[in-house]
């Protein structure tokens, strides 16, 4: 009697199913239990194909790590720094975002997009209980990701590779930024405080915004050993204080950091600046910010590039460094573009 | 109060606002600066430099812009309660604030230069009120009534405009400045800003001071106000044209600063009695007074500065409602 072996009859729909499992391991519906950076056990999908990142700072870490991936990102992109982008996200919807402020998202239109996998920002100023009950309603998974320093990152990015399964990209990563701190820290640490050069943060077009050295926004500036002048604790999760002038004047800043270009003129011809000590001697940098801001707003894993700018521009003897190179290092590995001498003078303009 | 003591008053008050800041400066290093400057007192050319430039450059513009939008609010607001002779009215009747808040944060969105946005918020100011008095007109000829409630539609329709255009802003940074811009603020103003909407807006100051004498015989009635000769088309309406322009041009200068023009003529009538040609002077010097005020607590009280809009409401409800209790009688 043949015995009836399953693939007997049909050899070659047989391998066919053998390649297909092979190839995808993890099909659609199977899903695994995994522990997110809140400490919460969580089931979600083996292989997330569409995810979405619920606060900037989260979307634009998956860009680096997933872009093909993301159905959407928060609010739009600036239309001069196109160039400077991946194709894979070049098209994709604005959404909003459930943090700060600005467009919120809609709940409806996510659940539209079908995604099968939210990452929400484990933020200071947010609430998880409402975020997870929120997303509950349209039975989409949330996973959170902790972003509160530059170290998390370097966590975030190895937690991400193991979701998507991408662990040599991520790790080399989590690497880099690792190293980075580690390499701007220790060519810094033992600059005593009174030696520390002082940074006025300038923010807004009228540069008389600015934000407190205890800040979640200015992070950069103190891993970098600057002395933000503006002691203080943060008080609000936007930050931008109202500073004035002669405020500024009395803290007497030896570098003012701009956010924005317009300012950085305003204050060369402008007499009521001209007794800023900063500005007496010409030291006014405006902060690069394509395709993402280097220091903050959102703030970022471009910030282990910006803490190396910083701490070349704060203390070139001390960490002397080809910030082209890095720029153009740091660039292919977290942005995937190749920058040319070209765009990298337009960067840093 | 005397009338005549107010000036006393502004002088006194501009001085104290000269001397405080952020900036340890004692009131006598005004005095060296003057003295420096009239040749009679020696001082180092750095220390003057610094005392010039904080004194001058940094802290003048910013008393001299509190004290012309301060006047300006102020007379416009008295002159728009006399015109409607509706004691609730302030210069935002018309729909002005909705409109020029739509025009500064639409100059943010495209420019963010300080100058656009003025421009684009005294601009839109105008059209807001403009709409309104289309509006007004559309079914017939405008009454006062139909006027006010133009401007209230043309008011709500650029406010939310104005929604629609937050919600395009990128939340970084022009979302912030949108928002304390509708808080007010004088801290970018500068003497060359302050020149070019200085001389419009106290010449408007003057001509409503001026007015007051016709809008007195106007309260009387039409009929009786036509047989005292005033023209009472052309004073009505060329009130509200100039209170309009006044304010508008204010709001571009420093955004948003309520309760001044309502509540500071309620004050001086309180002070000075209802009689028009006193009434607009002394709350054109009351409303300069208590905005250079206001300003020296939005800048000295806390580390950050308090968006001035914020301290003249927290300053004036209750100011409001002292006159409330004083003026119950004459309202009801």
């Amino acid at each position: 009697m043949p015995m009836t072996r399953p693939c007997a009859s049909n050899r070659f729909l047989c391998a066919l199913l053998a390649l297909l499992a092979l190839a995808a391991p993890a099909r659609a519906g199977e899903t695994r239990e995994i522990t997110d950076m809140a400490g919460r056990k969580i089931v979600i999908p083996a292989d997330p194909k569409r995810v979405f990142g619920a606060a900037p700072p989260i979307a634009v870490t998956l860009y680096a790590i997933a872009p093909e991936r993301l159905i959407g990102i928060n609010v739009p992109m600036r239309g001069d720094e196109k160039s400077l982008y991946r194709k894979e996200a070049a098209d994709l919807p604005v959404l909003g975002s459930n943090a700060g402020m600005g467009r919120q998202l809609n709940l409806e239109e996510i659940a539209a997009m079908r995604p099968d996998l939210i990452i929400a920002w484990l933020g200071f100023y947010q609430e998880k209980a409402r975020v997870v009950e929120s997303f509950a309603k349209i039975g989409v998974p949330v996973i959170f990701l902790k972003l509160d320093n530059l170290d998390d990152y370097a966590e975030a990015f190895t937690f991400l590779g193991r979701i998507f399964g991408r662990e040599a990209k991520t790790n080399e990563m989590a690497a880099y930024i690792r190293d980075a701190l580690a390499r701007v820290r220790k060519a810094t640490a033992d600059i005593p405080p009174a030696e520390r050069l002082r940074v006025y943060y300038a923010e807004s077009a009228d540069g008389l915004a600015t934000d407190c050295d205890k800040s979640f926004h200015t992070e950069p500036i103190v891993i970098a050993a600057g002395d933000n002048i503006y002691h203080c604790e943060q008080n609000s999760h936007i930050g931008m204080e109202k500073i004035s002038v002669e405020q500024i004047v009395a803290l007497a800043p030896s570098l003012i950091l701009a956010q924005d270009k317009t300012f950085a003129g305003l204050a060369k011809t402008s007499a009521q600046w001209r007794n800023v000590e900063a500005v007496k001697t010409g030291r006014i940098v405006t902060v690069p910010h394509a395709p993402f801001n280097w220091l903050d707003r959102p703030p970022s894993y471009m910030r282990a590039l910006g803490i190396q700018w910083l701490a070349n521009l704060f203390y070139p003897a001390r960490f002397p460094i080809d910030v082209k190179a890095e720029t153009q290092k740091f660039y292919r590995l977290f942005l995937g573009v190749d920058i040319s001498d070209a765009d990298y003078a337009r960067i840093m303009e | 109060m005397r009338l005549a003591l107010l000036p006393f008053v502004l002088l006194a008050v501009i001085l104290v606002a000269l001397s405080v800041g952020r900036y340890p400066l004692a009131p006598s290093d005004i005095l060296s600066l003057v003295g420096a400057s009239l040749g009679l007192v020696d001082l180092a050319p750095e220390r003057r430099d610094l005392l010039h430039n904080l004194i001058v450059e940094i802290r003048l513009p910013r008393v001299l812009a509190a004290g012309i939008i301060g006047a300006a609010l102020s007379a416009s607001g008295a002159s728009f309660q006399a015109v409607f002779r509706n004691p609730l009215v302030s210069p935002g009747i018309l729909g002005v604030l909705g409109g020029a808040g739509f025009g500064a944060a639409l100059g943010i969105l495209f420019s963010g230069d300080f100058f656009t946005v003025q421009i684009s918020a005294f601009a839109m100011g105008l059209v807001a009120v403009g709409v309104g008095v289309v509006i007004a007109n559309l079914f017939g000829a405008a009454s006062m009534v139909t006027l006010v409630l133009g401007g209230m539609i043309s008011g709500a329709l650029f406010t939310s405009a104005l929604s629609l255009v937050k919600y395009a802003a990128d939340p970084y940074d022009q979302l912030p400045a949108i928002v304390y811009w509708m808080m007010g603020s004088l801290g970018a103003v500068d003497l060359k800003q302050l020149r070019g909407a200085a001389l419009p807006i106290l010449a408007g100051v003057g001509a409503l001071t001026l007015a007051g004498r016709a809008l007195d015989a106007l309260s009387m009635g039409d009929d009786e106000a036509r047989s005292l000769g005033v023209p009472v088309h052309v004073t009505r309406y060329g009130v509200i044209a100039v209170a309009t322009l006044v304010s508008s041009l204010s709001v571009s200068l420093a955004g948003m600063i309520g309760w001044v023009g309502l509540v500071v003529p309620h004050v001086a009538r309180l002070a000075i009695g209802p009689t028009n040609s006193k009434l607009l002077p002394a709350s054109a010097l009351l409303g300069a007074i208590f905005l250079i005020a206001a300003d020296c607590v939005a800048r000295n009280v806390t580390r950050a500065e308090i968006p001035i809009g914020v301290v003249t409401e927290l300053l004036g409800i209750p100011a409001f409602v002292l006159v409330l209790g004083r003026a119950r009688r004459a309202w009801a």
